[in-house]
């Protein structure tokens, strides 16, 4: 039986339902004008909230969500039969079945082994150590920054940009995958104890395998040539002339389409165009040797290091680590980072890597010329302050510095506390206020209070100079990703749009406001921005993501394949990442929209280039259906 | 009618409804399709993030994450047996609803509600505005109500009340009759909106 909220009013269930809006119109505006004029309704429907509230989880805190999907790929990959995590009544039931496949008699029981045994078939992992410039890990639809500690799954693939560089720890096998000049992309195709498969797309790879147990195999296999080894170092590069193999330690066996197989010792080099084994070239040495020190088996840990300066060198504990922005594994524990760039100052932070959660350096490398501008304290007294004031007096930047580096450390609450004191006795210049007020909104950020964020961002944006224009960029970035209201984000980034037109953030907030108001469901008006984002900046940072959600909108929002196709054949005909993924949605845009010969060439293209892809089953389907059109 | 008009802004989804992506990539996985598992995680992984919080009650960040990947790693696990007979976010709560409920039967989860509902009553350091005070004082009080709900009771709860669900699918993620569920629903919005001494 339903209980009353009062005599004559409604009663309970009916004010929640009231409250989640499941009511009937009629109903809703009844119990809306009642409440309105009853304290006793109003008490109940406060409380009501006050529940709703309760139950809203705080934001996801960075990077939870990558180290979580991270784990779990892990434990699937590793931990195919889980028996510690089963509850007795799954054993029992087990035992039971177990016993019925005994009764069952001797062939069964060979298959229920067999299956057992394909079951219980371990897997191996494969897991980032580092990353130096950018690399990218496609998942299918998802697609994440290469960090250290993020595992490659059997079937996910490693992009690694031009001149950049991936190390990888692939059970008793370190692997650097080598951008080049191209770029390098690999896929993990098999993994398990005894057979592991790399797919070597395109680029550089460097592998050192550990002896591998009698039968075992590990394989490199290039669109031309398979690499087998049982226990070495080598070196596998796949370009446009064809496969190059390398070896400096223990011996591979190369097996070509067009020719024998043959086998490479260490010391000798096999490359495309040359008959039979020639001797290593002193780059093929340099590029082996530089495999060994950057793999210890100490690093548990990641460190992200990235800087306002593209390209800015980095060292770590006085080893040179590579630019600016990459990703390295580290031993928890404090570690001295230098960032230095040239024509600027450089930065070095006593940076404090905690065990079980990435930790992120950004460097901001002052201008010689910015720091002499900025005066360390303000001119407020007409006399020389003396030794004893100077001491009462804080330094701002010193102030500023250390809050930087608490919350660095992760001590965000003591970084607000200075920052507010800081802002109370008013002896910073505005630049340094405007920077306190961003450094305190990071720290509340980092704290999982983003609304308190907002204010913060709010009054420096209102001022003007670099760290406005910041400060309203990141205004939207907290209303987008922190707070999950894409509407105000993307109002946010059109201010930011409007009032810094030619900023550094101009390209940024023009492809972010588009992202934003597509996520908040107004798609003409998304549709609109990320167009003239690419029209206004055709060689975009962003240009294959805008590409994408346009064609994505267009497709699956307003039923617009035609429309769609154009944006996806601009980011097949690319070498980003998403290429192919991009080549697979026009192929099927041409198909649904009945222009089935190009359907076919399409889909005839990606087999070509990829003939044992992901989506290679799908392509073959699609060419033998008369589906695709007339 | 301002009242009326707030209450139905706030009904408003503004990212609709996940069901048919979800179930696409469900029969993009069951097709074998080697990447689909992998954007289903990812695309699962806010519901399960929030529906535990919703049904486990706030906890350190550790427990919080223990049971989202728990929750993951078990609707991974099972995918391959879901039928399509109910939608797949009503699978995946299910799901989320058995890994809460096991872990509540370890004793240290009762020392985590004690510990929480603690915190939640701990005078704030920093001073705060009149009805920011009168809002947290709510919230905690919430909180300790939510405290005191059965598991059965808060599941049933969440589900209807917050997550929306219609019975039929309460009915069908906690096992039992829709008469029961409406019964716990009962005992549950009677818990929360009475006055306490």
């Amino acid at each position: 039986m339903s209980t009353f909220v009062h005599d004559g009013g409604p009663t309970q269930e009916a004010l929640f339902a009231f409250v989640a809006g499941r009511l009937h119109p009629e109903a809703a505006g009844w119990i809306g004008s009642h409440v309105e004029t009853c304290a006793r309704c109003q008490e109940t429907m406060g409380r009501i909230d006050a529940v709703r509230e309760a139950l809203e989880p705080p934001p996801e805190p960075p990077f939870m969500r990558q180290a979580d999907l991270a784990a779990v790929r892990k434990r699937l990959e590793h931990q195919s039969w889980p028996w510690r995590r089963m509850a007795w009544g799954t054993l029992v039931g087990m035992a039971a079945g177990v016993a019925l496949v005994v009764g069952l008699g001797i062939r069964q029981h060979r298959l229920y082994e067999k299956k057992a045994i394909a079951r219980a078939k371990p897997g191996i992992g494969c897991t980032i150590v580092s990353r130096q410039g950018d690399a990218e890990l496609d998942l299918g639809d998802d697609h994440q920054v290469a960090q250290a500690k993020l595992a490659l799954p059997v079937g996910g693939t490693l992009a690694v940009a031009p001149e950049s560089r991936a190390l990888l720890r692939w059970g008793g096998a370190r692997v650097a995958v080598e951008g080049g000049a191209t770029g390098a992309r690999v896929q993990l195709q098999t993994s398990h104890a005894d057979e592991r498969e790399l797919k070597l797309e395109r680029g550089r790879v460097v592998l050192d395998v550990d002896p591998l147990t009698v039968g075992a195999e590990l394989a490199v296999v290039t669109p031309e040539a398979r690499v087998t080894v049982h226990g070495t170092r080598f070196l596998v590069e796949s370009s446009a002339a064809g496969t190059t193999v390398a070896v400096d330690r223990g011996r591979v066996r190369v097996a070509r389409r067009t020719h024998d197989g043959v086998d490479v010792a260490a010391g000798q080099r096999l490359a495309p165009g040359i008959l039979g084994v020639t001797p290593l070239l002193p780059e093929d040495t340099s590029r082996l040797e530089a495999l060994e020190p950057s793999l210890g088996e100490g690093p548990t840990e990641s460190l992200d290091v990235l800087s306002d300066v593209p390209g800015a060198l980095v060292d770590v504990d006085g080893v040179a680590r590579g630019k600016a922005p990459l990703s390295i594994a580290l031993s928890p524990g404090v570690h001295v980072v230098r960032v230095r760039a040239a024509g600027r100052l450089p930065v070095e932070e006593r940076v404090d890597v905690v065990p079980g959660t990435p930790t992120l350096f950004h460097a901001e490398l002052p201008e010689p010329a910015a720091v002499v501008d900025e005066p360390a304290e303000p001119v407020a007294h007409d006399r020389p302050a003396t030794h004893a004031q100077k001491s009462t007096v804080p330094n701002a930047r010193e102030v500023l510095a250390k809050a930087r580096a608490e919350v660095l450390a992760g001590a965000y609450e003591r970084a607000i506390e200075r920052l507010d004191e800081l802002q109370l006795l008013h002896v910073a210049a505005p630049v340094q206020q405007a920077r306190a007020a961003l450094l305190e909104a990071q720290a509340e950020r980092l704290l999982r209070r983003p609304e308190r964020a907002l204010p913060l961002y709010e009054i420096v944006a209102r001022g003007d100079g670099p760290e406005a224009e910041q400060a309203q960029f990141l205004l939207g970035q907290t209303l987008g990703r922190d707070l999950r209201d894409p509407a105000r984000a993307a109002a946010a980034f059109a201010e930011s749009q409007r009032r810094f037109a030619h900023g550094i953030f101009a390209e940024e907030a023009a492809f972010r406001r588009g992202e934003a108001l597509l996520h908040a469901g107004d798609t003409r008006a998304g549709l609109e921005a990320l167009e003239r984002y690419l029209r206004q900046f055709p060689s975009a940072v962003h240009a294959d993501d805008a590409h994408l959600y346009i064609a994505e909108a267009r497709r699956d929002r307003l039923g617009d394949c035609a429309g769609a196709l154009p944006h996806l054949k601009a980011v097949a005909s690319g070498r980003g990442p998403r290429a192919e993924v991009a080549l697979i949605g026009a192929a099927r845009c041409l198909g649904k929209i009945g222009r089935g010969d190009e359907a076919r060439t399409t889909w005839k293209q990606y087999l070509d280039a990829q003939p044992h892809g992901r989506y290679a089953d799908e392509a073959r389907a699609a060419l033998g259906s008369a589906k695709l059109g007339p | 009618m301002a009242l009326l008009d707030q209450r139905q802004r706030t009904r408003e989804s503004p990212t609709g409804d996940p069901e048919p992506q979800l179930a696409a990539l469900v029969a993009r996985h069951r097709s074998g399709d080697p990447s689909a598992l992998n954007a289903l995680m990812t695309a699962l992984y806010p519901s399960i993030y929030r529906i535990v919080y919703r049904l486990a009650g706030p906890r350190d960040r550790h427990a919080h994450e223990d049971l989202v990947q728990s929750s993951l790693e078990q609707v991974c696990r099972s995918i391959d047996g879901f039928e399509g007979r109910s939608r797949v976010t009503t699978f995946v709560f299910g799901i989320c609803h058995r890994v809460v409920a096991r872990s509540r039967r370890y004793d240290r989860v009762r020392a985590w509600f004690k510990k929480d509902a603690e915190e939640a009553t701990l005078p704030s350091e920093r001073a705060m505005p009149d009805e920011l005070i009168d809002r947290g004082r709510r919230v905690s009080a919430a909180h300790a109500a939510l405290g005191e709900l059965g598991p059965e009771e808060r599941a049933a709860f969440v589900l209807h009340e917050i997550e929306d669900l219609p019975l039929e699918d309460v009915a069908a993620v906690l096992r039992c009759s829709t008469r029961t569920v409406k019964r716990r629903l009962r005992a549950a919005r009677q818990k929360l909106v009475e006055v306490r001494p």
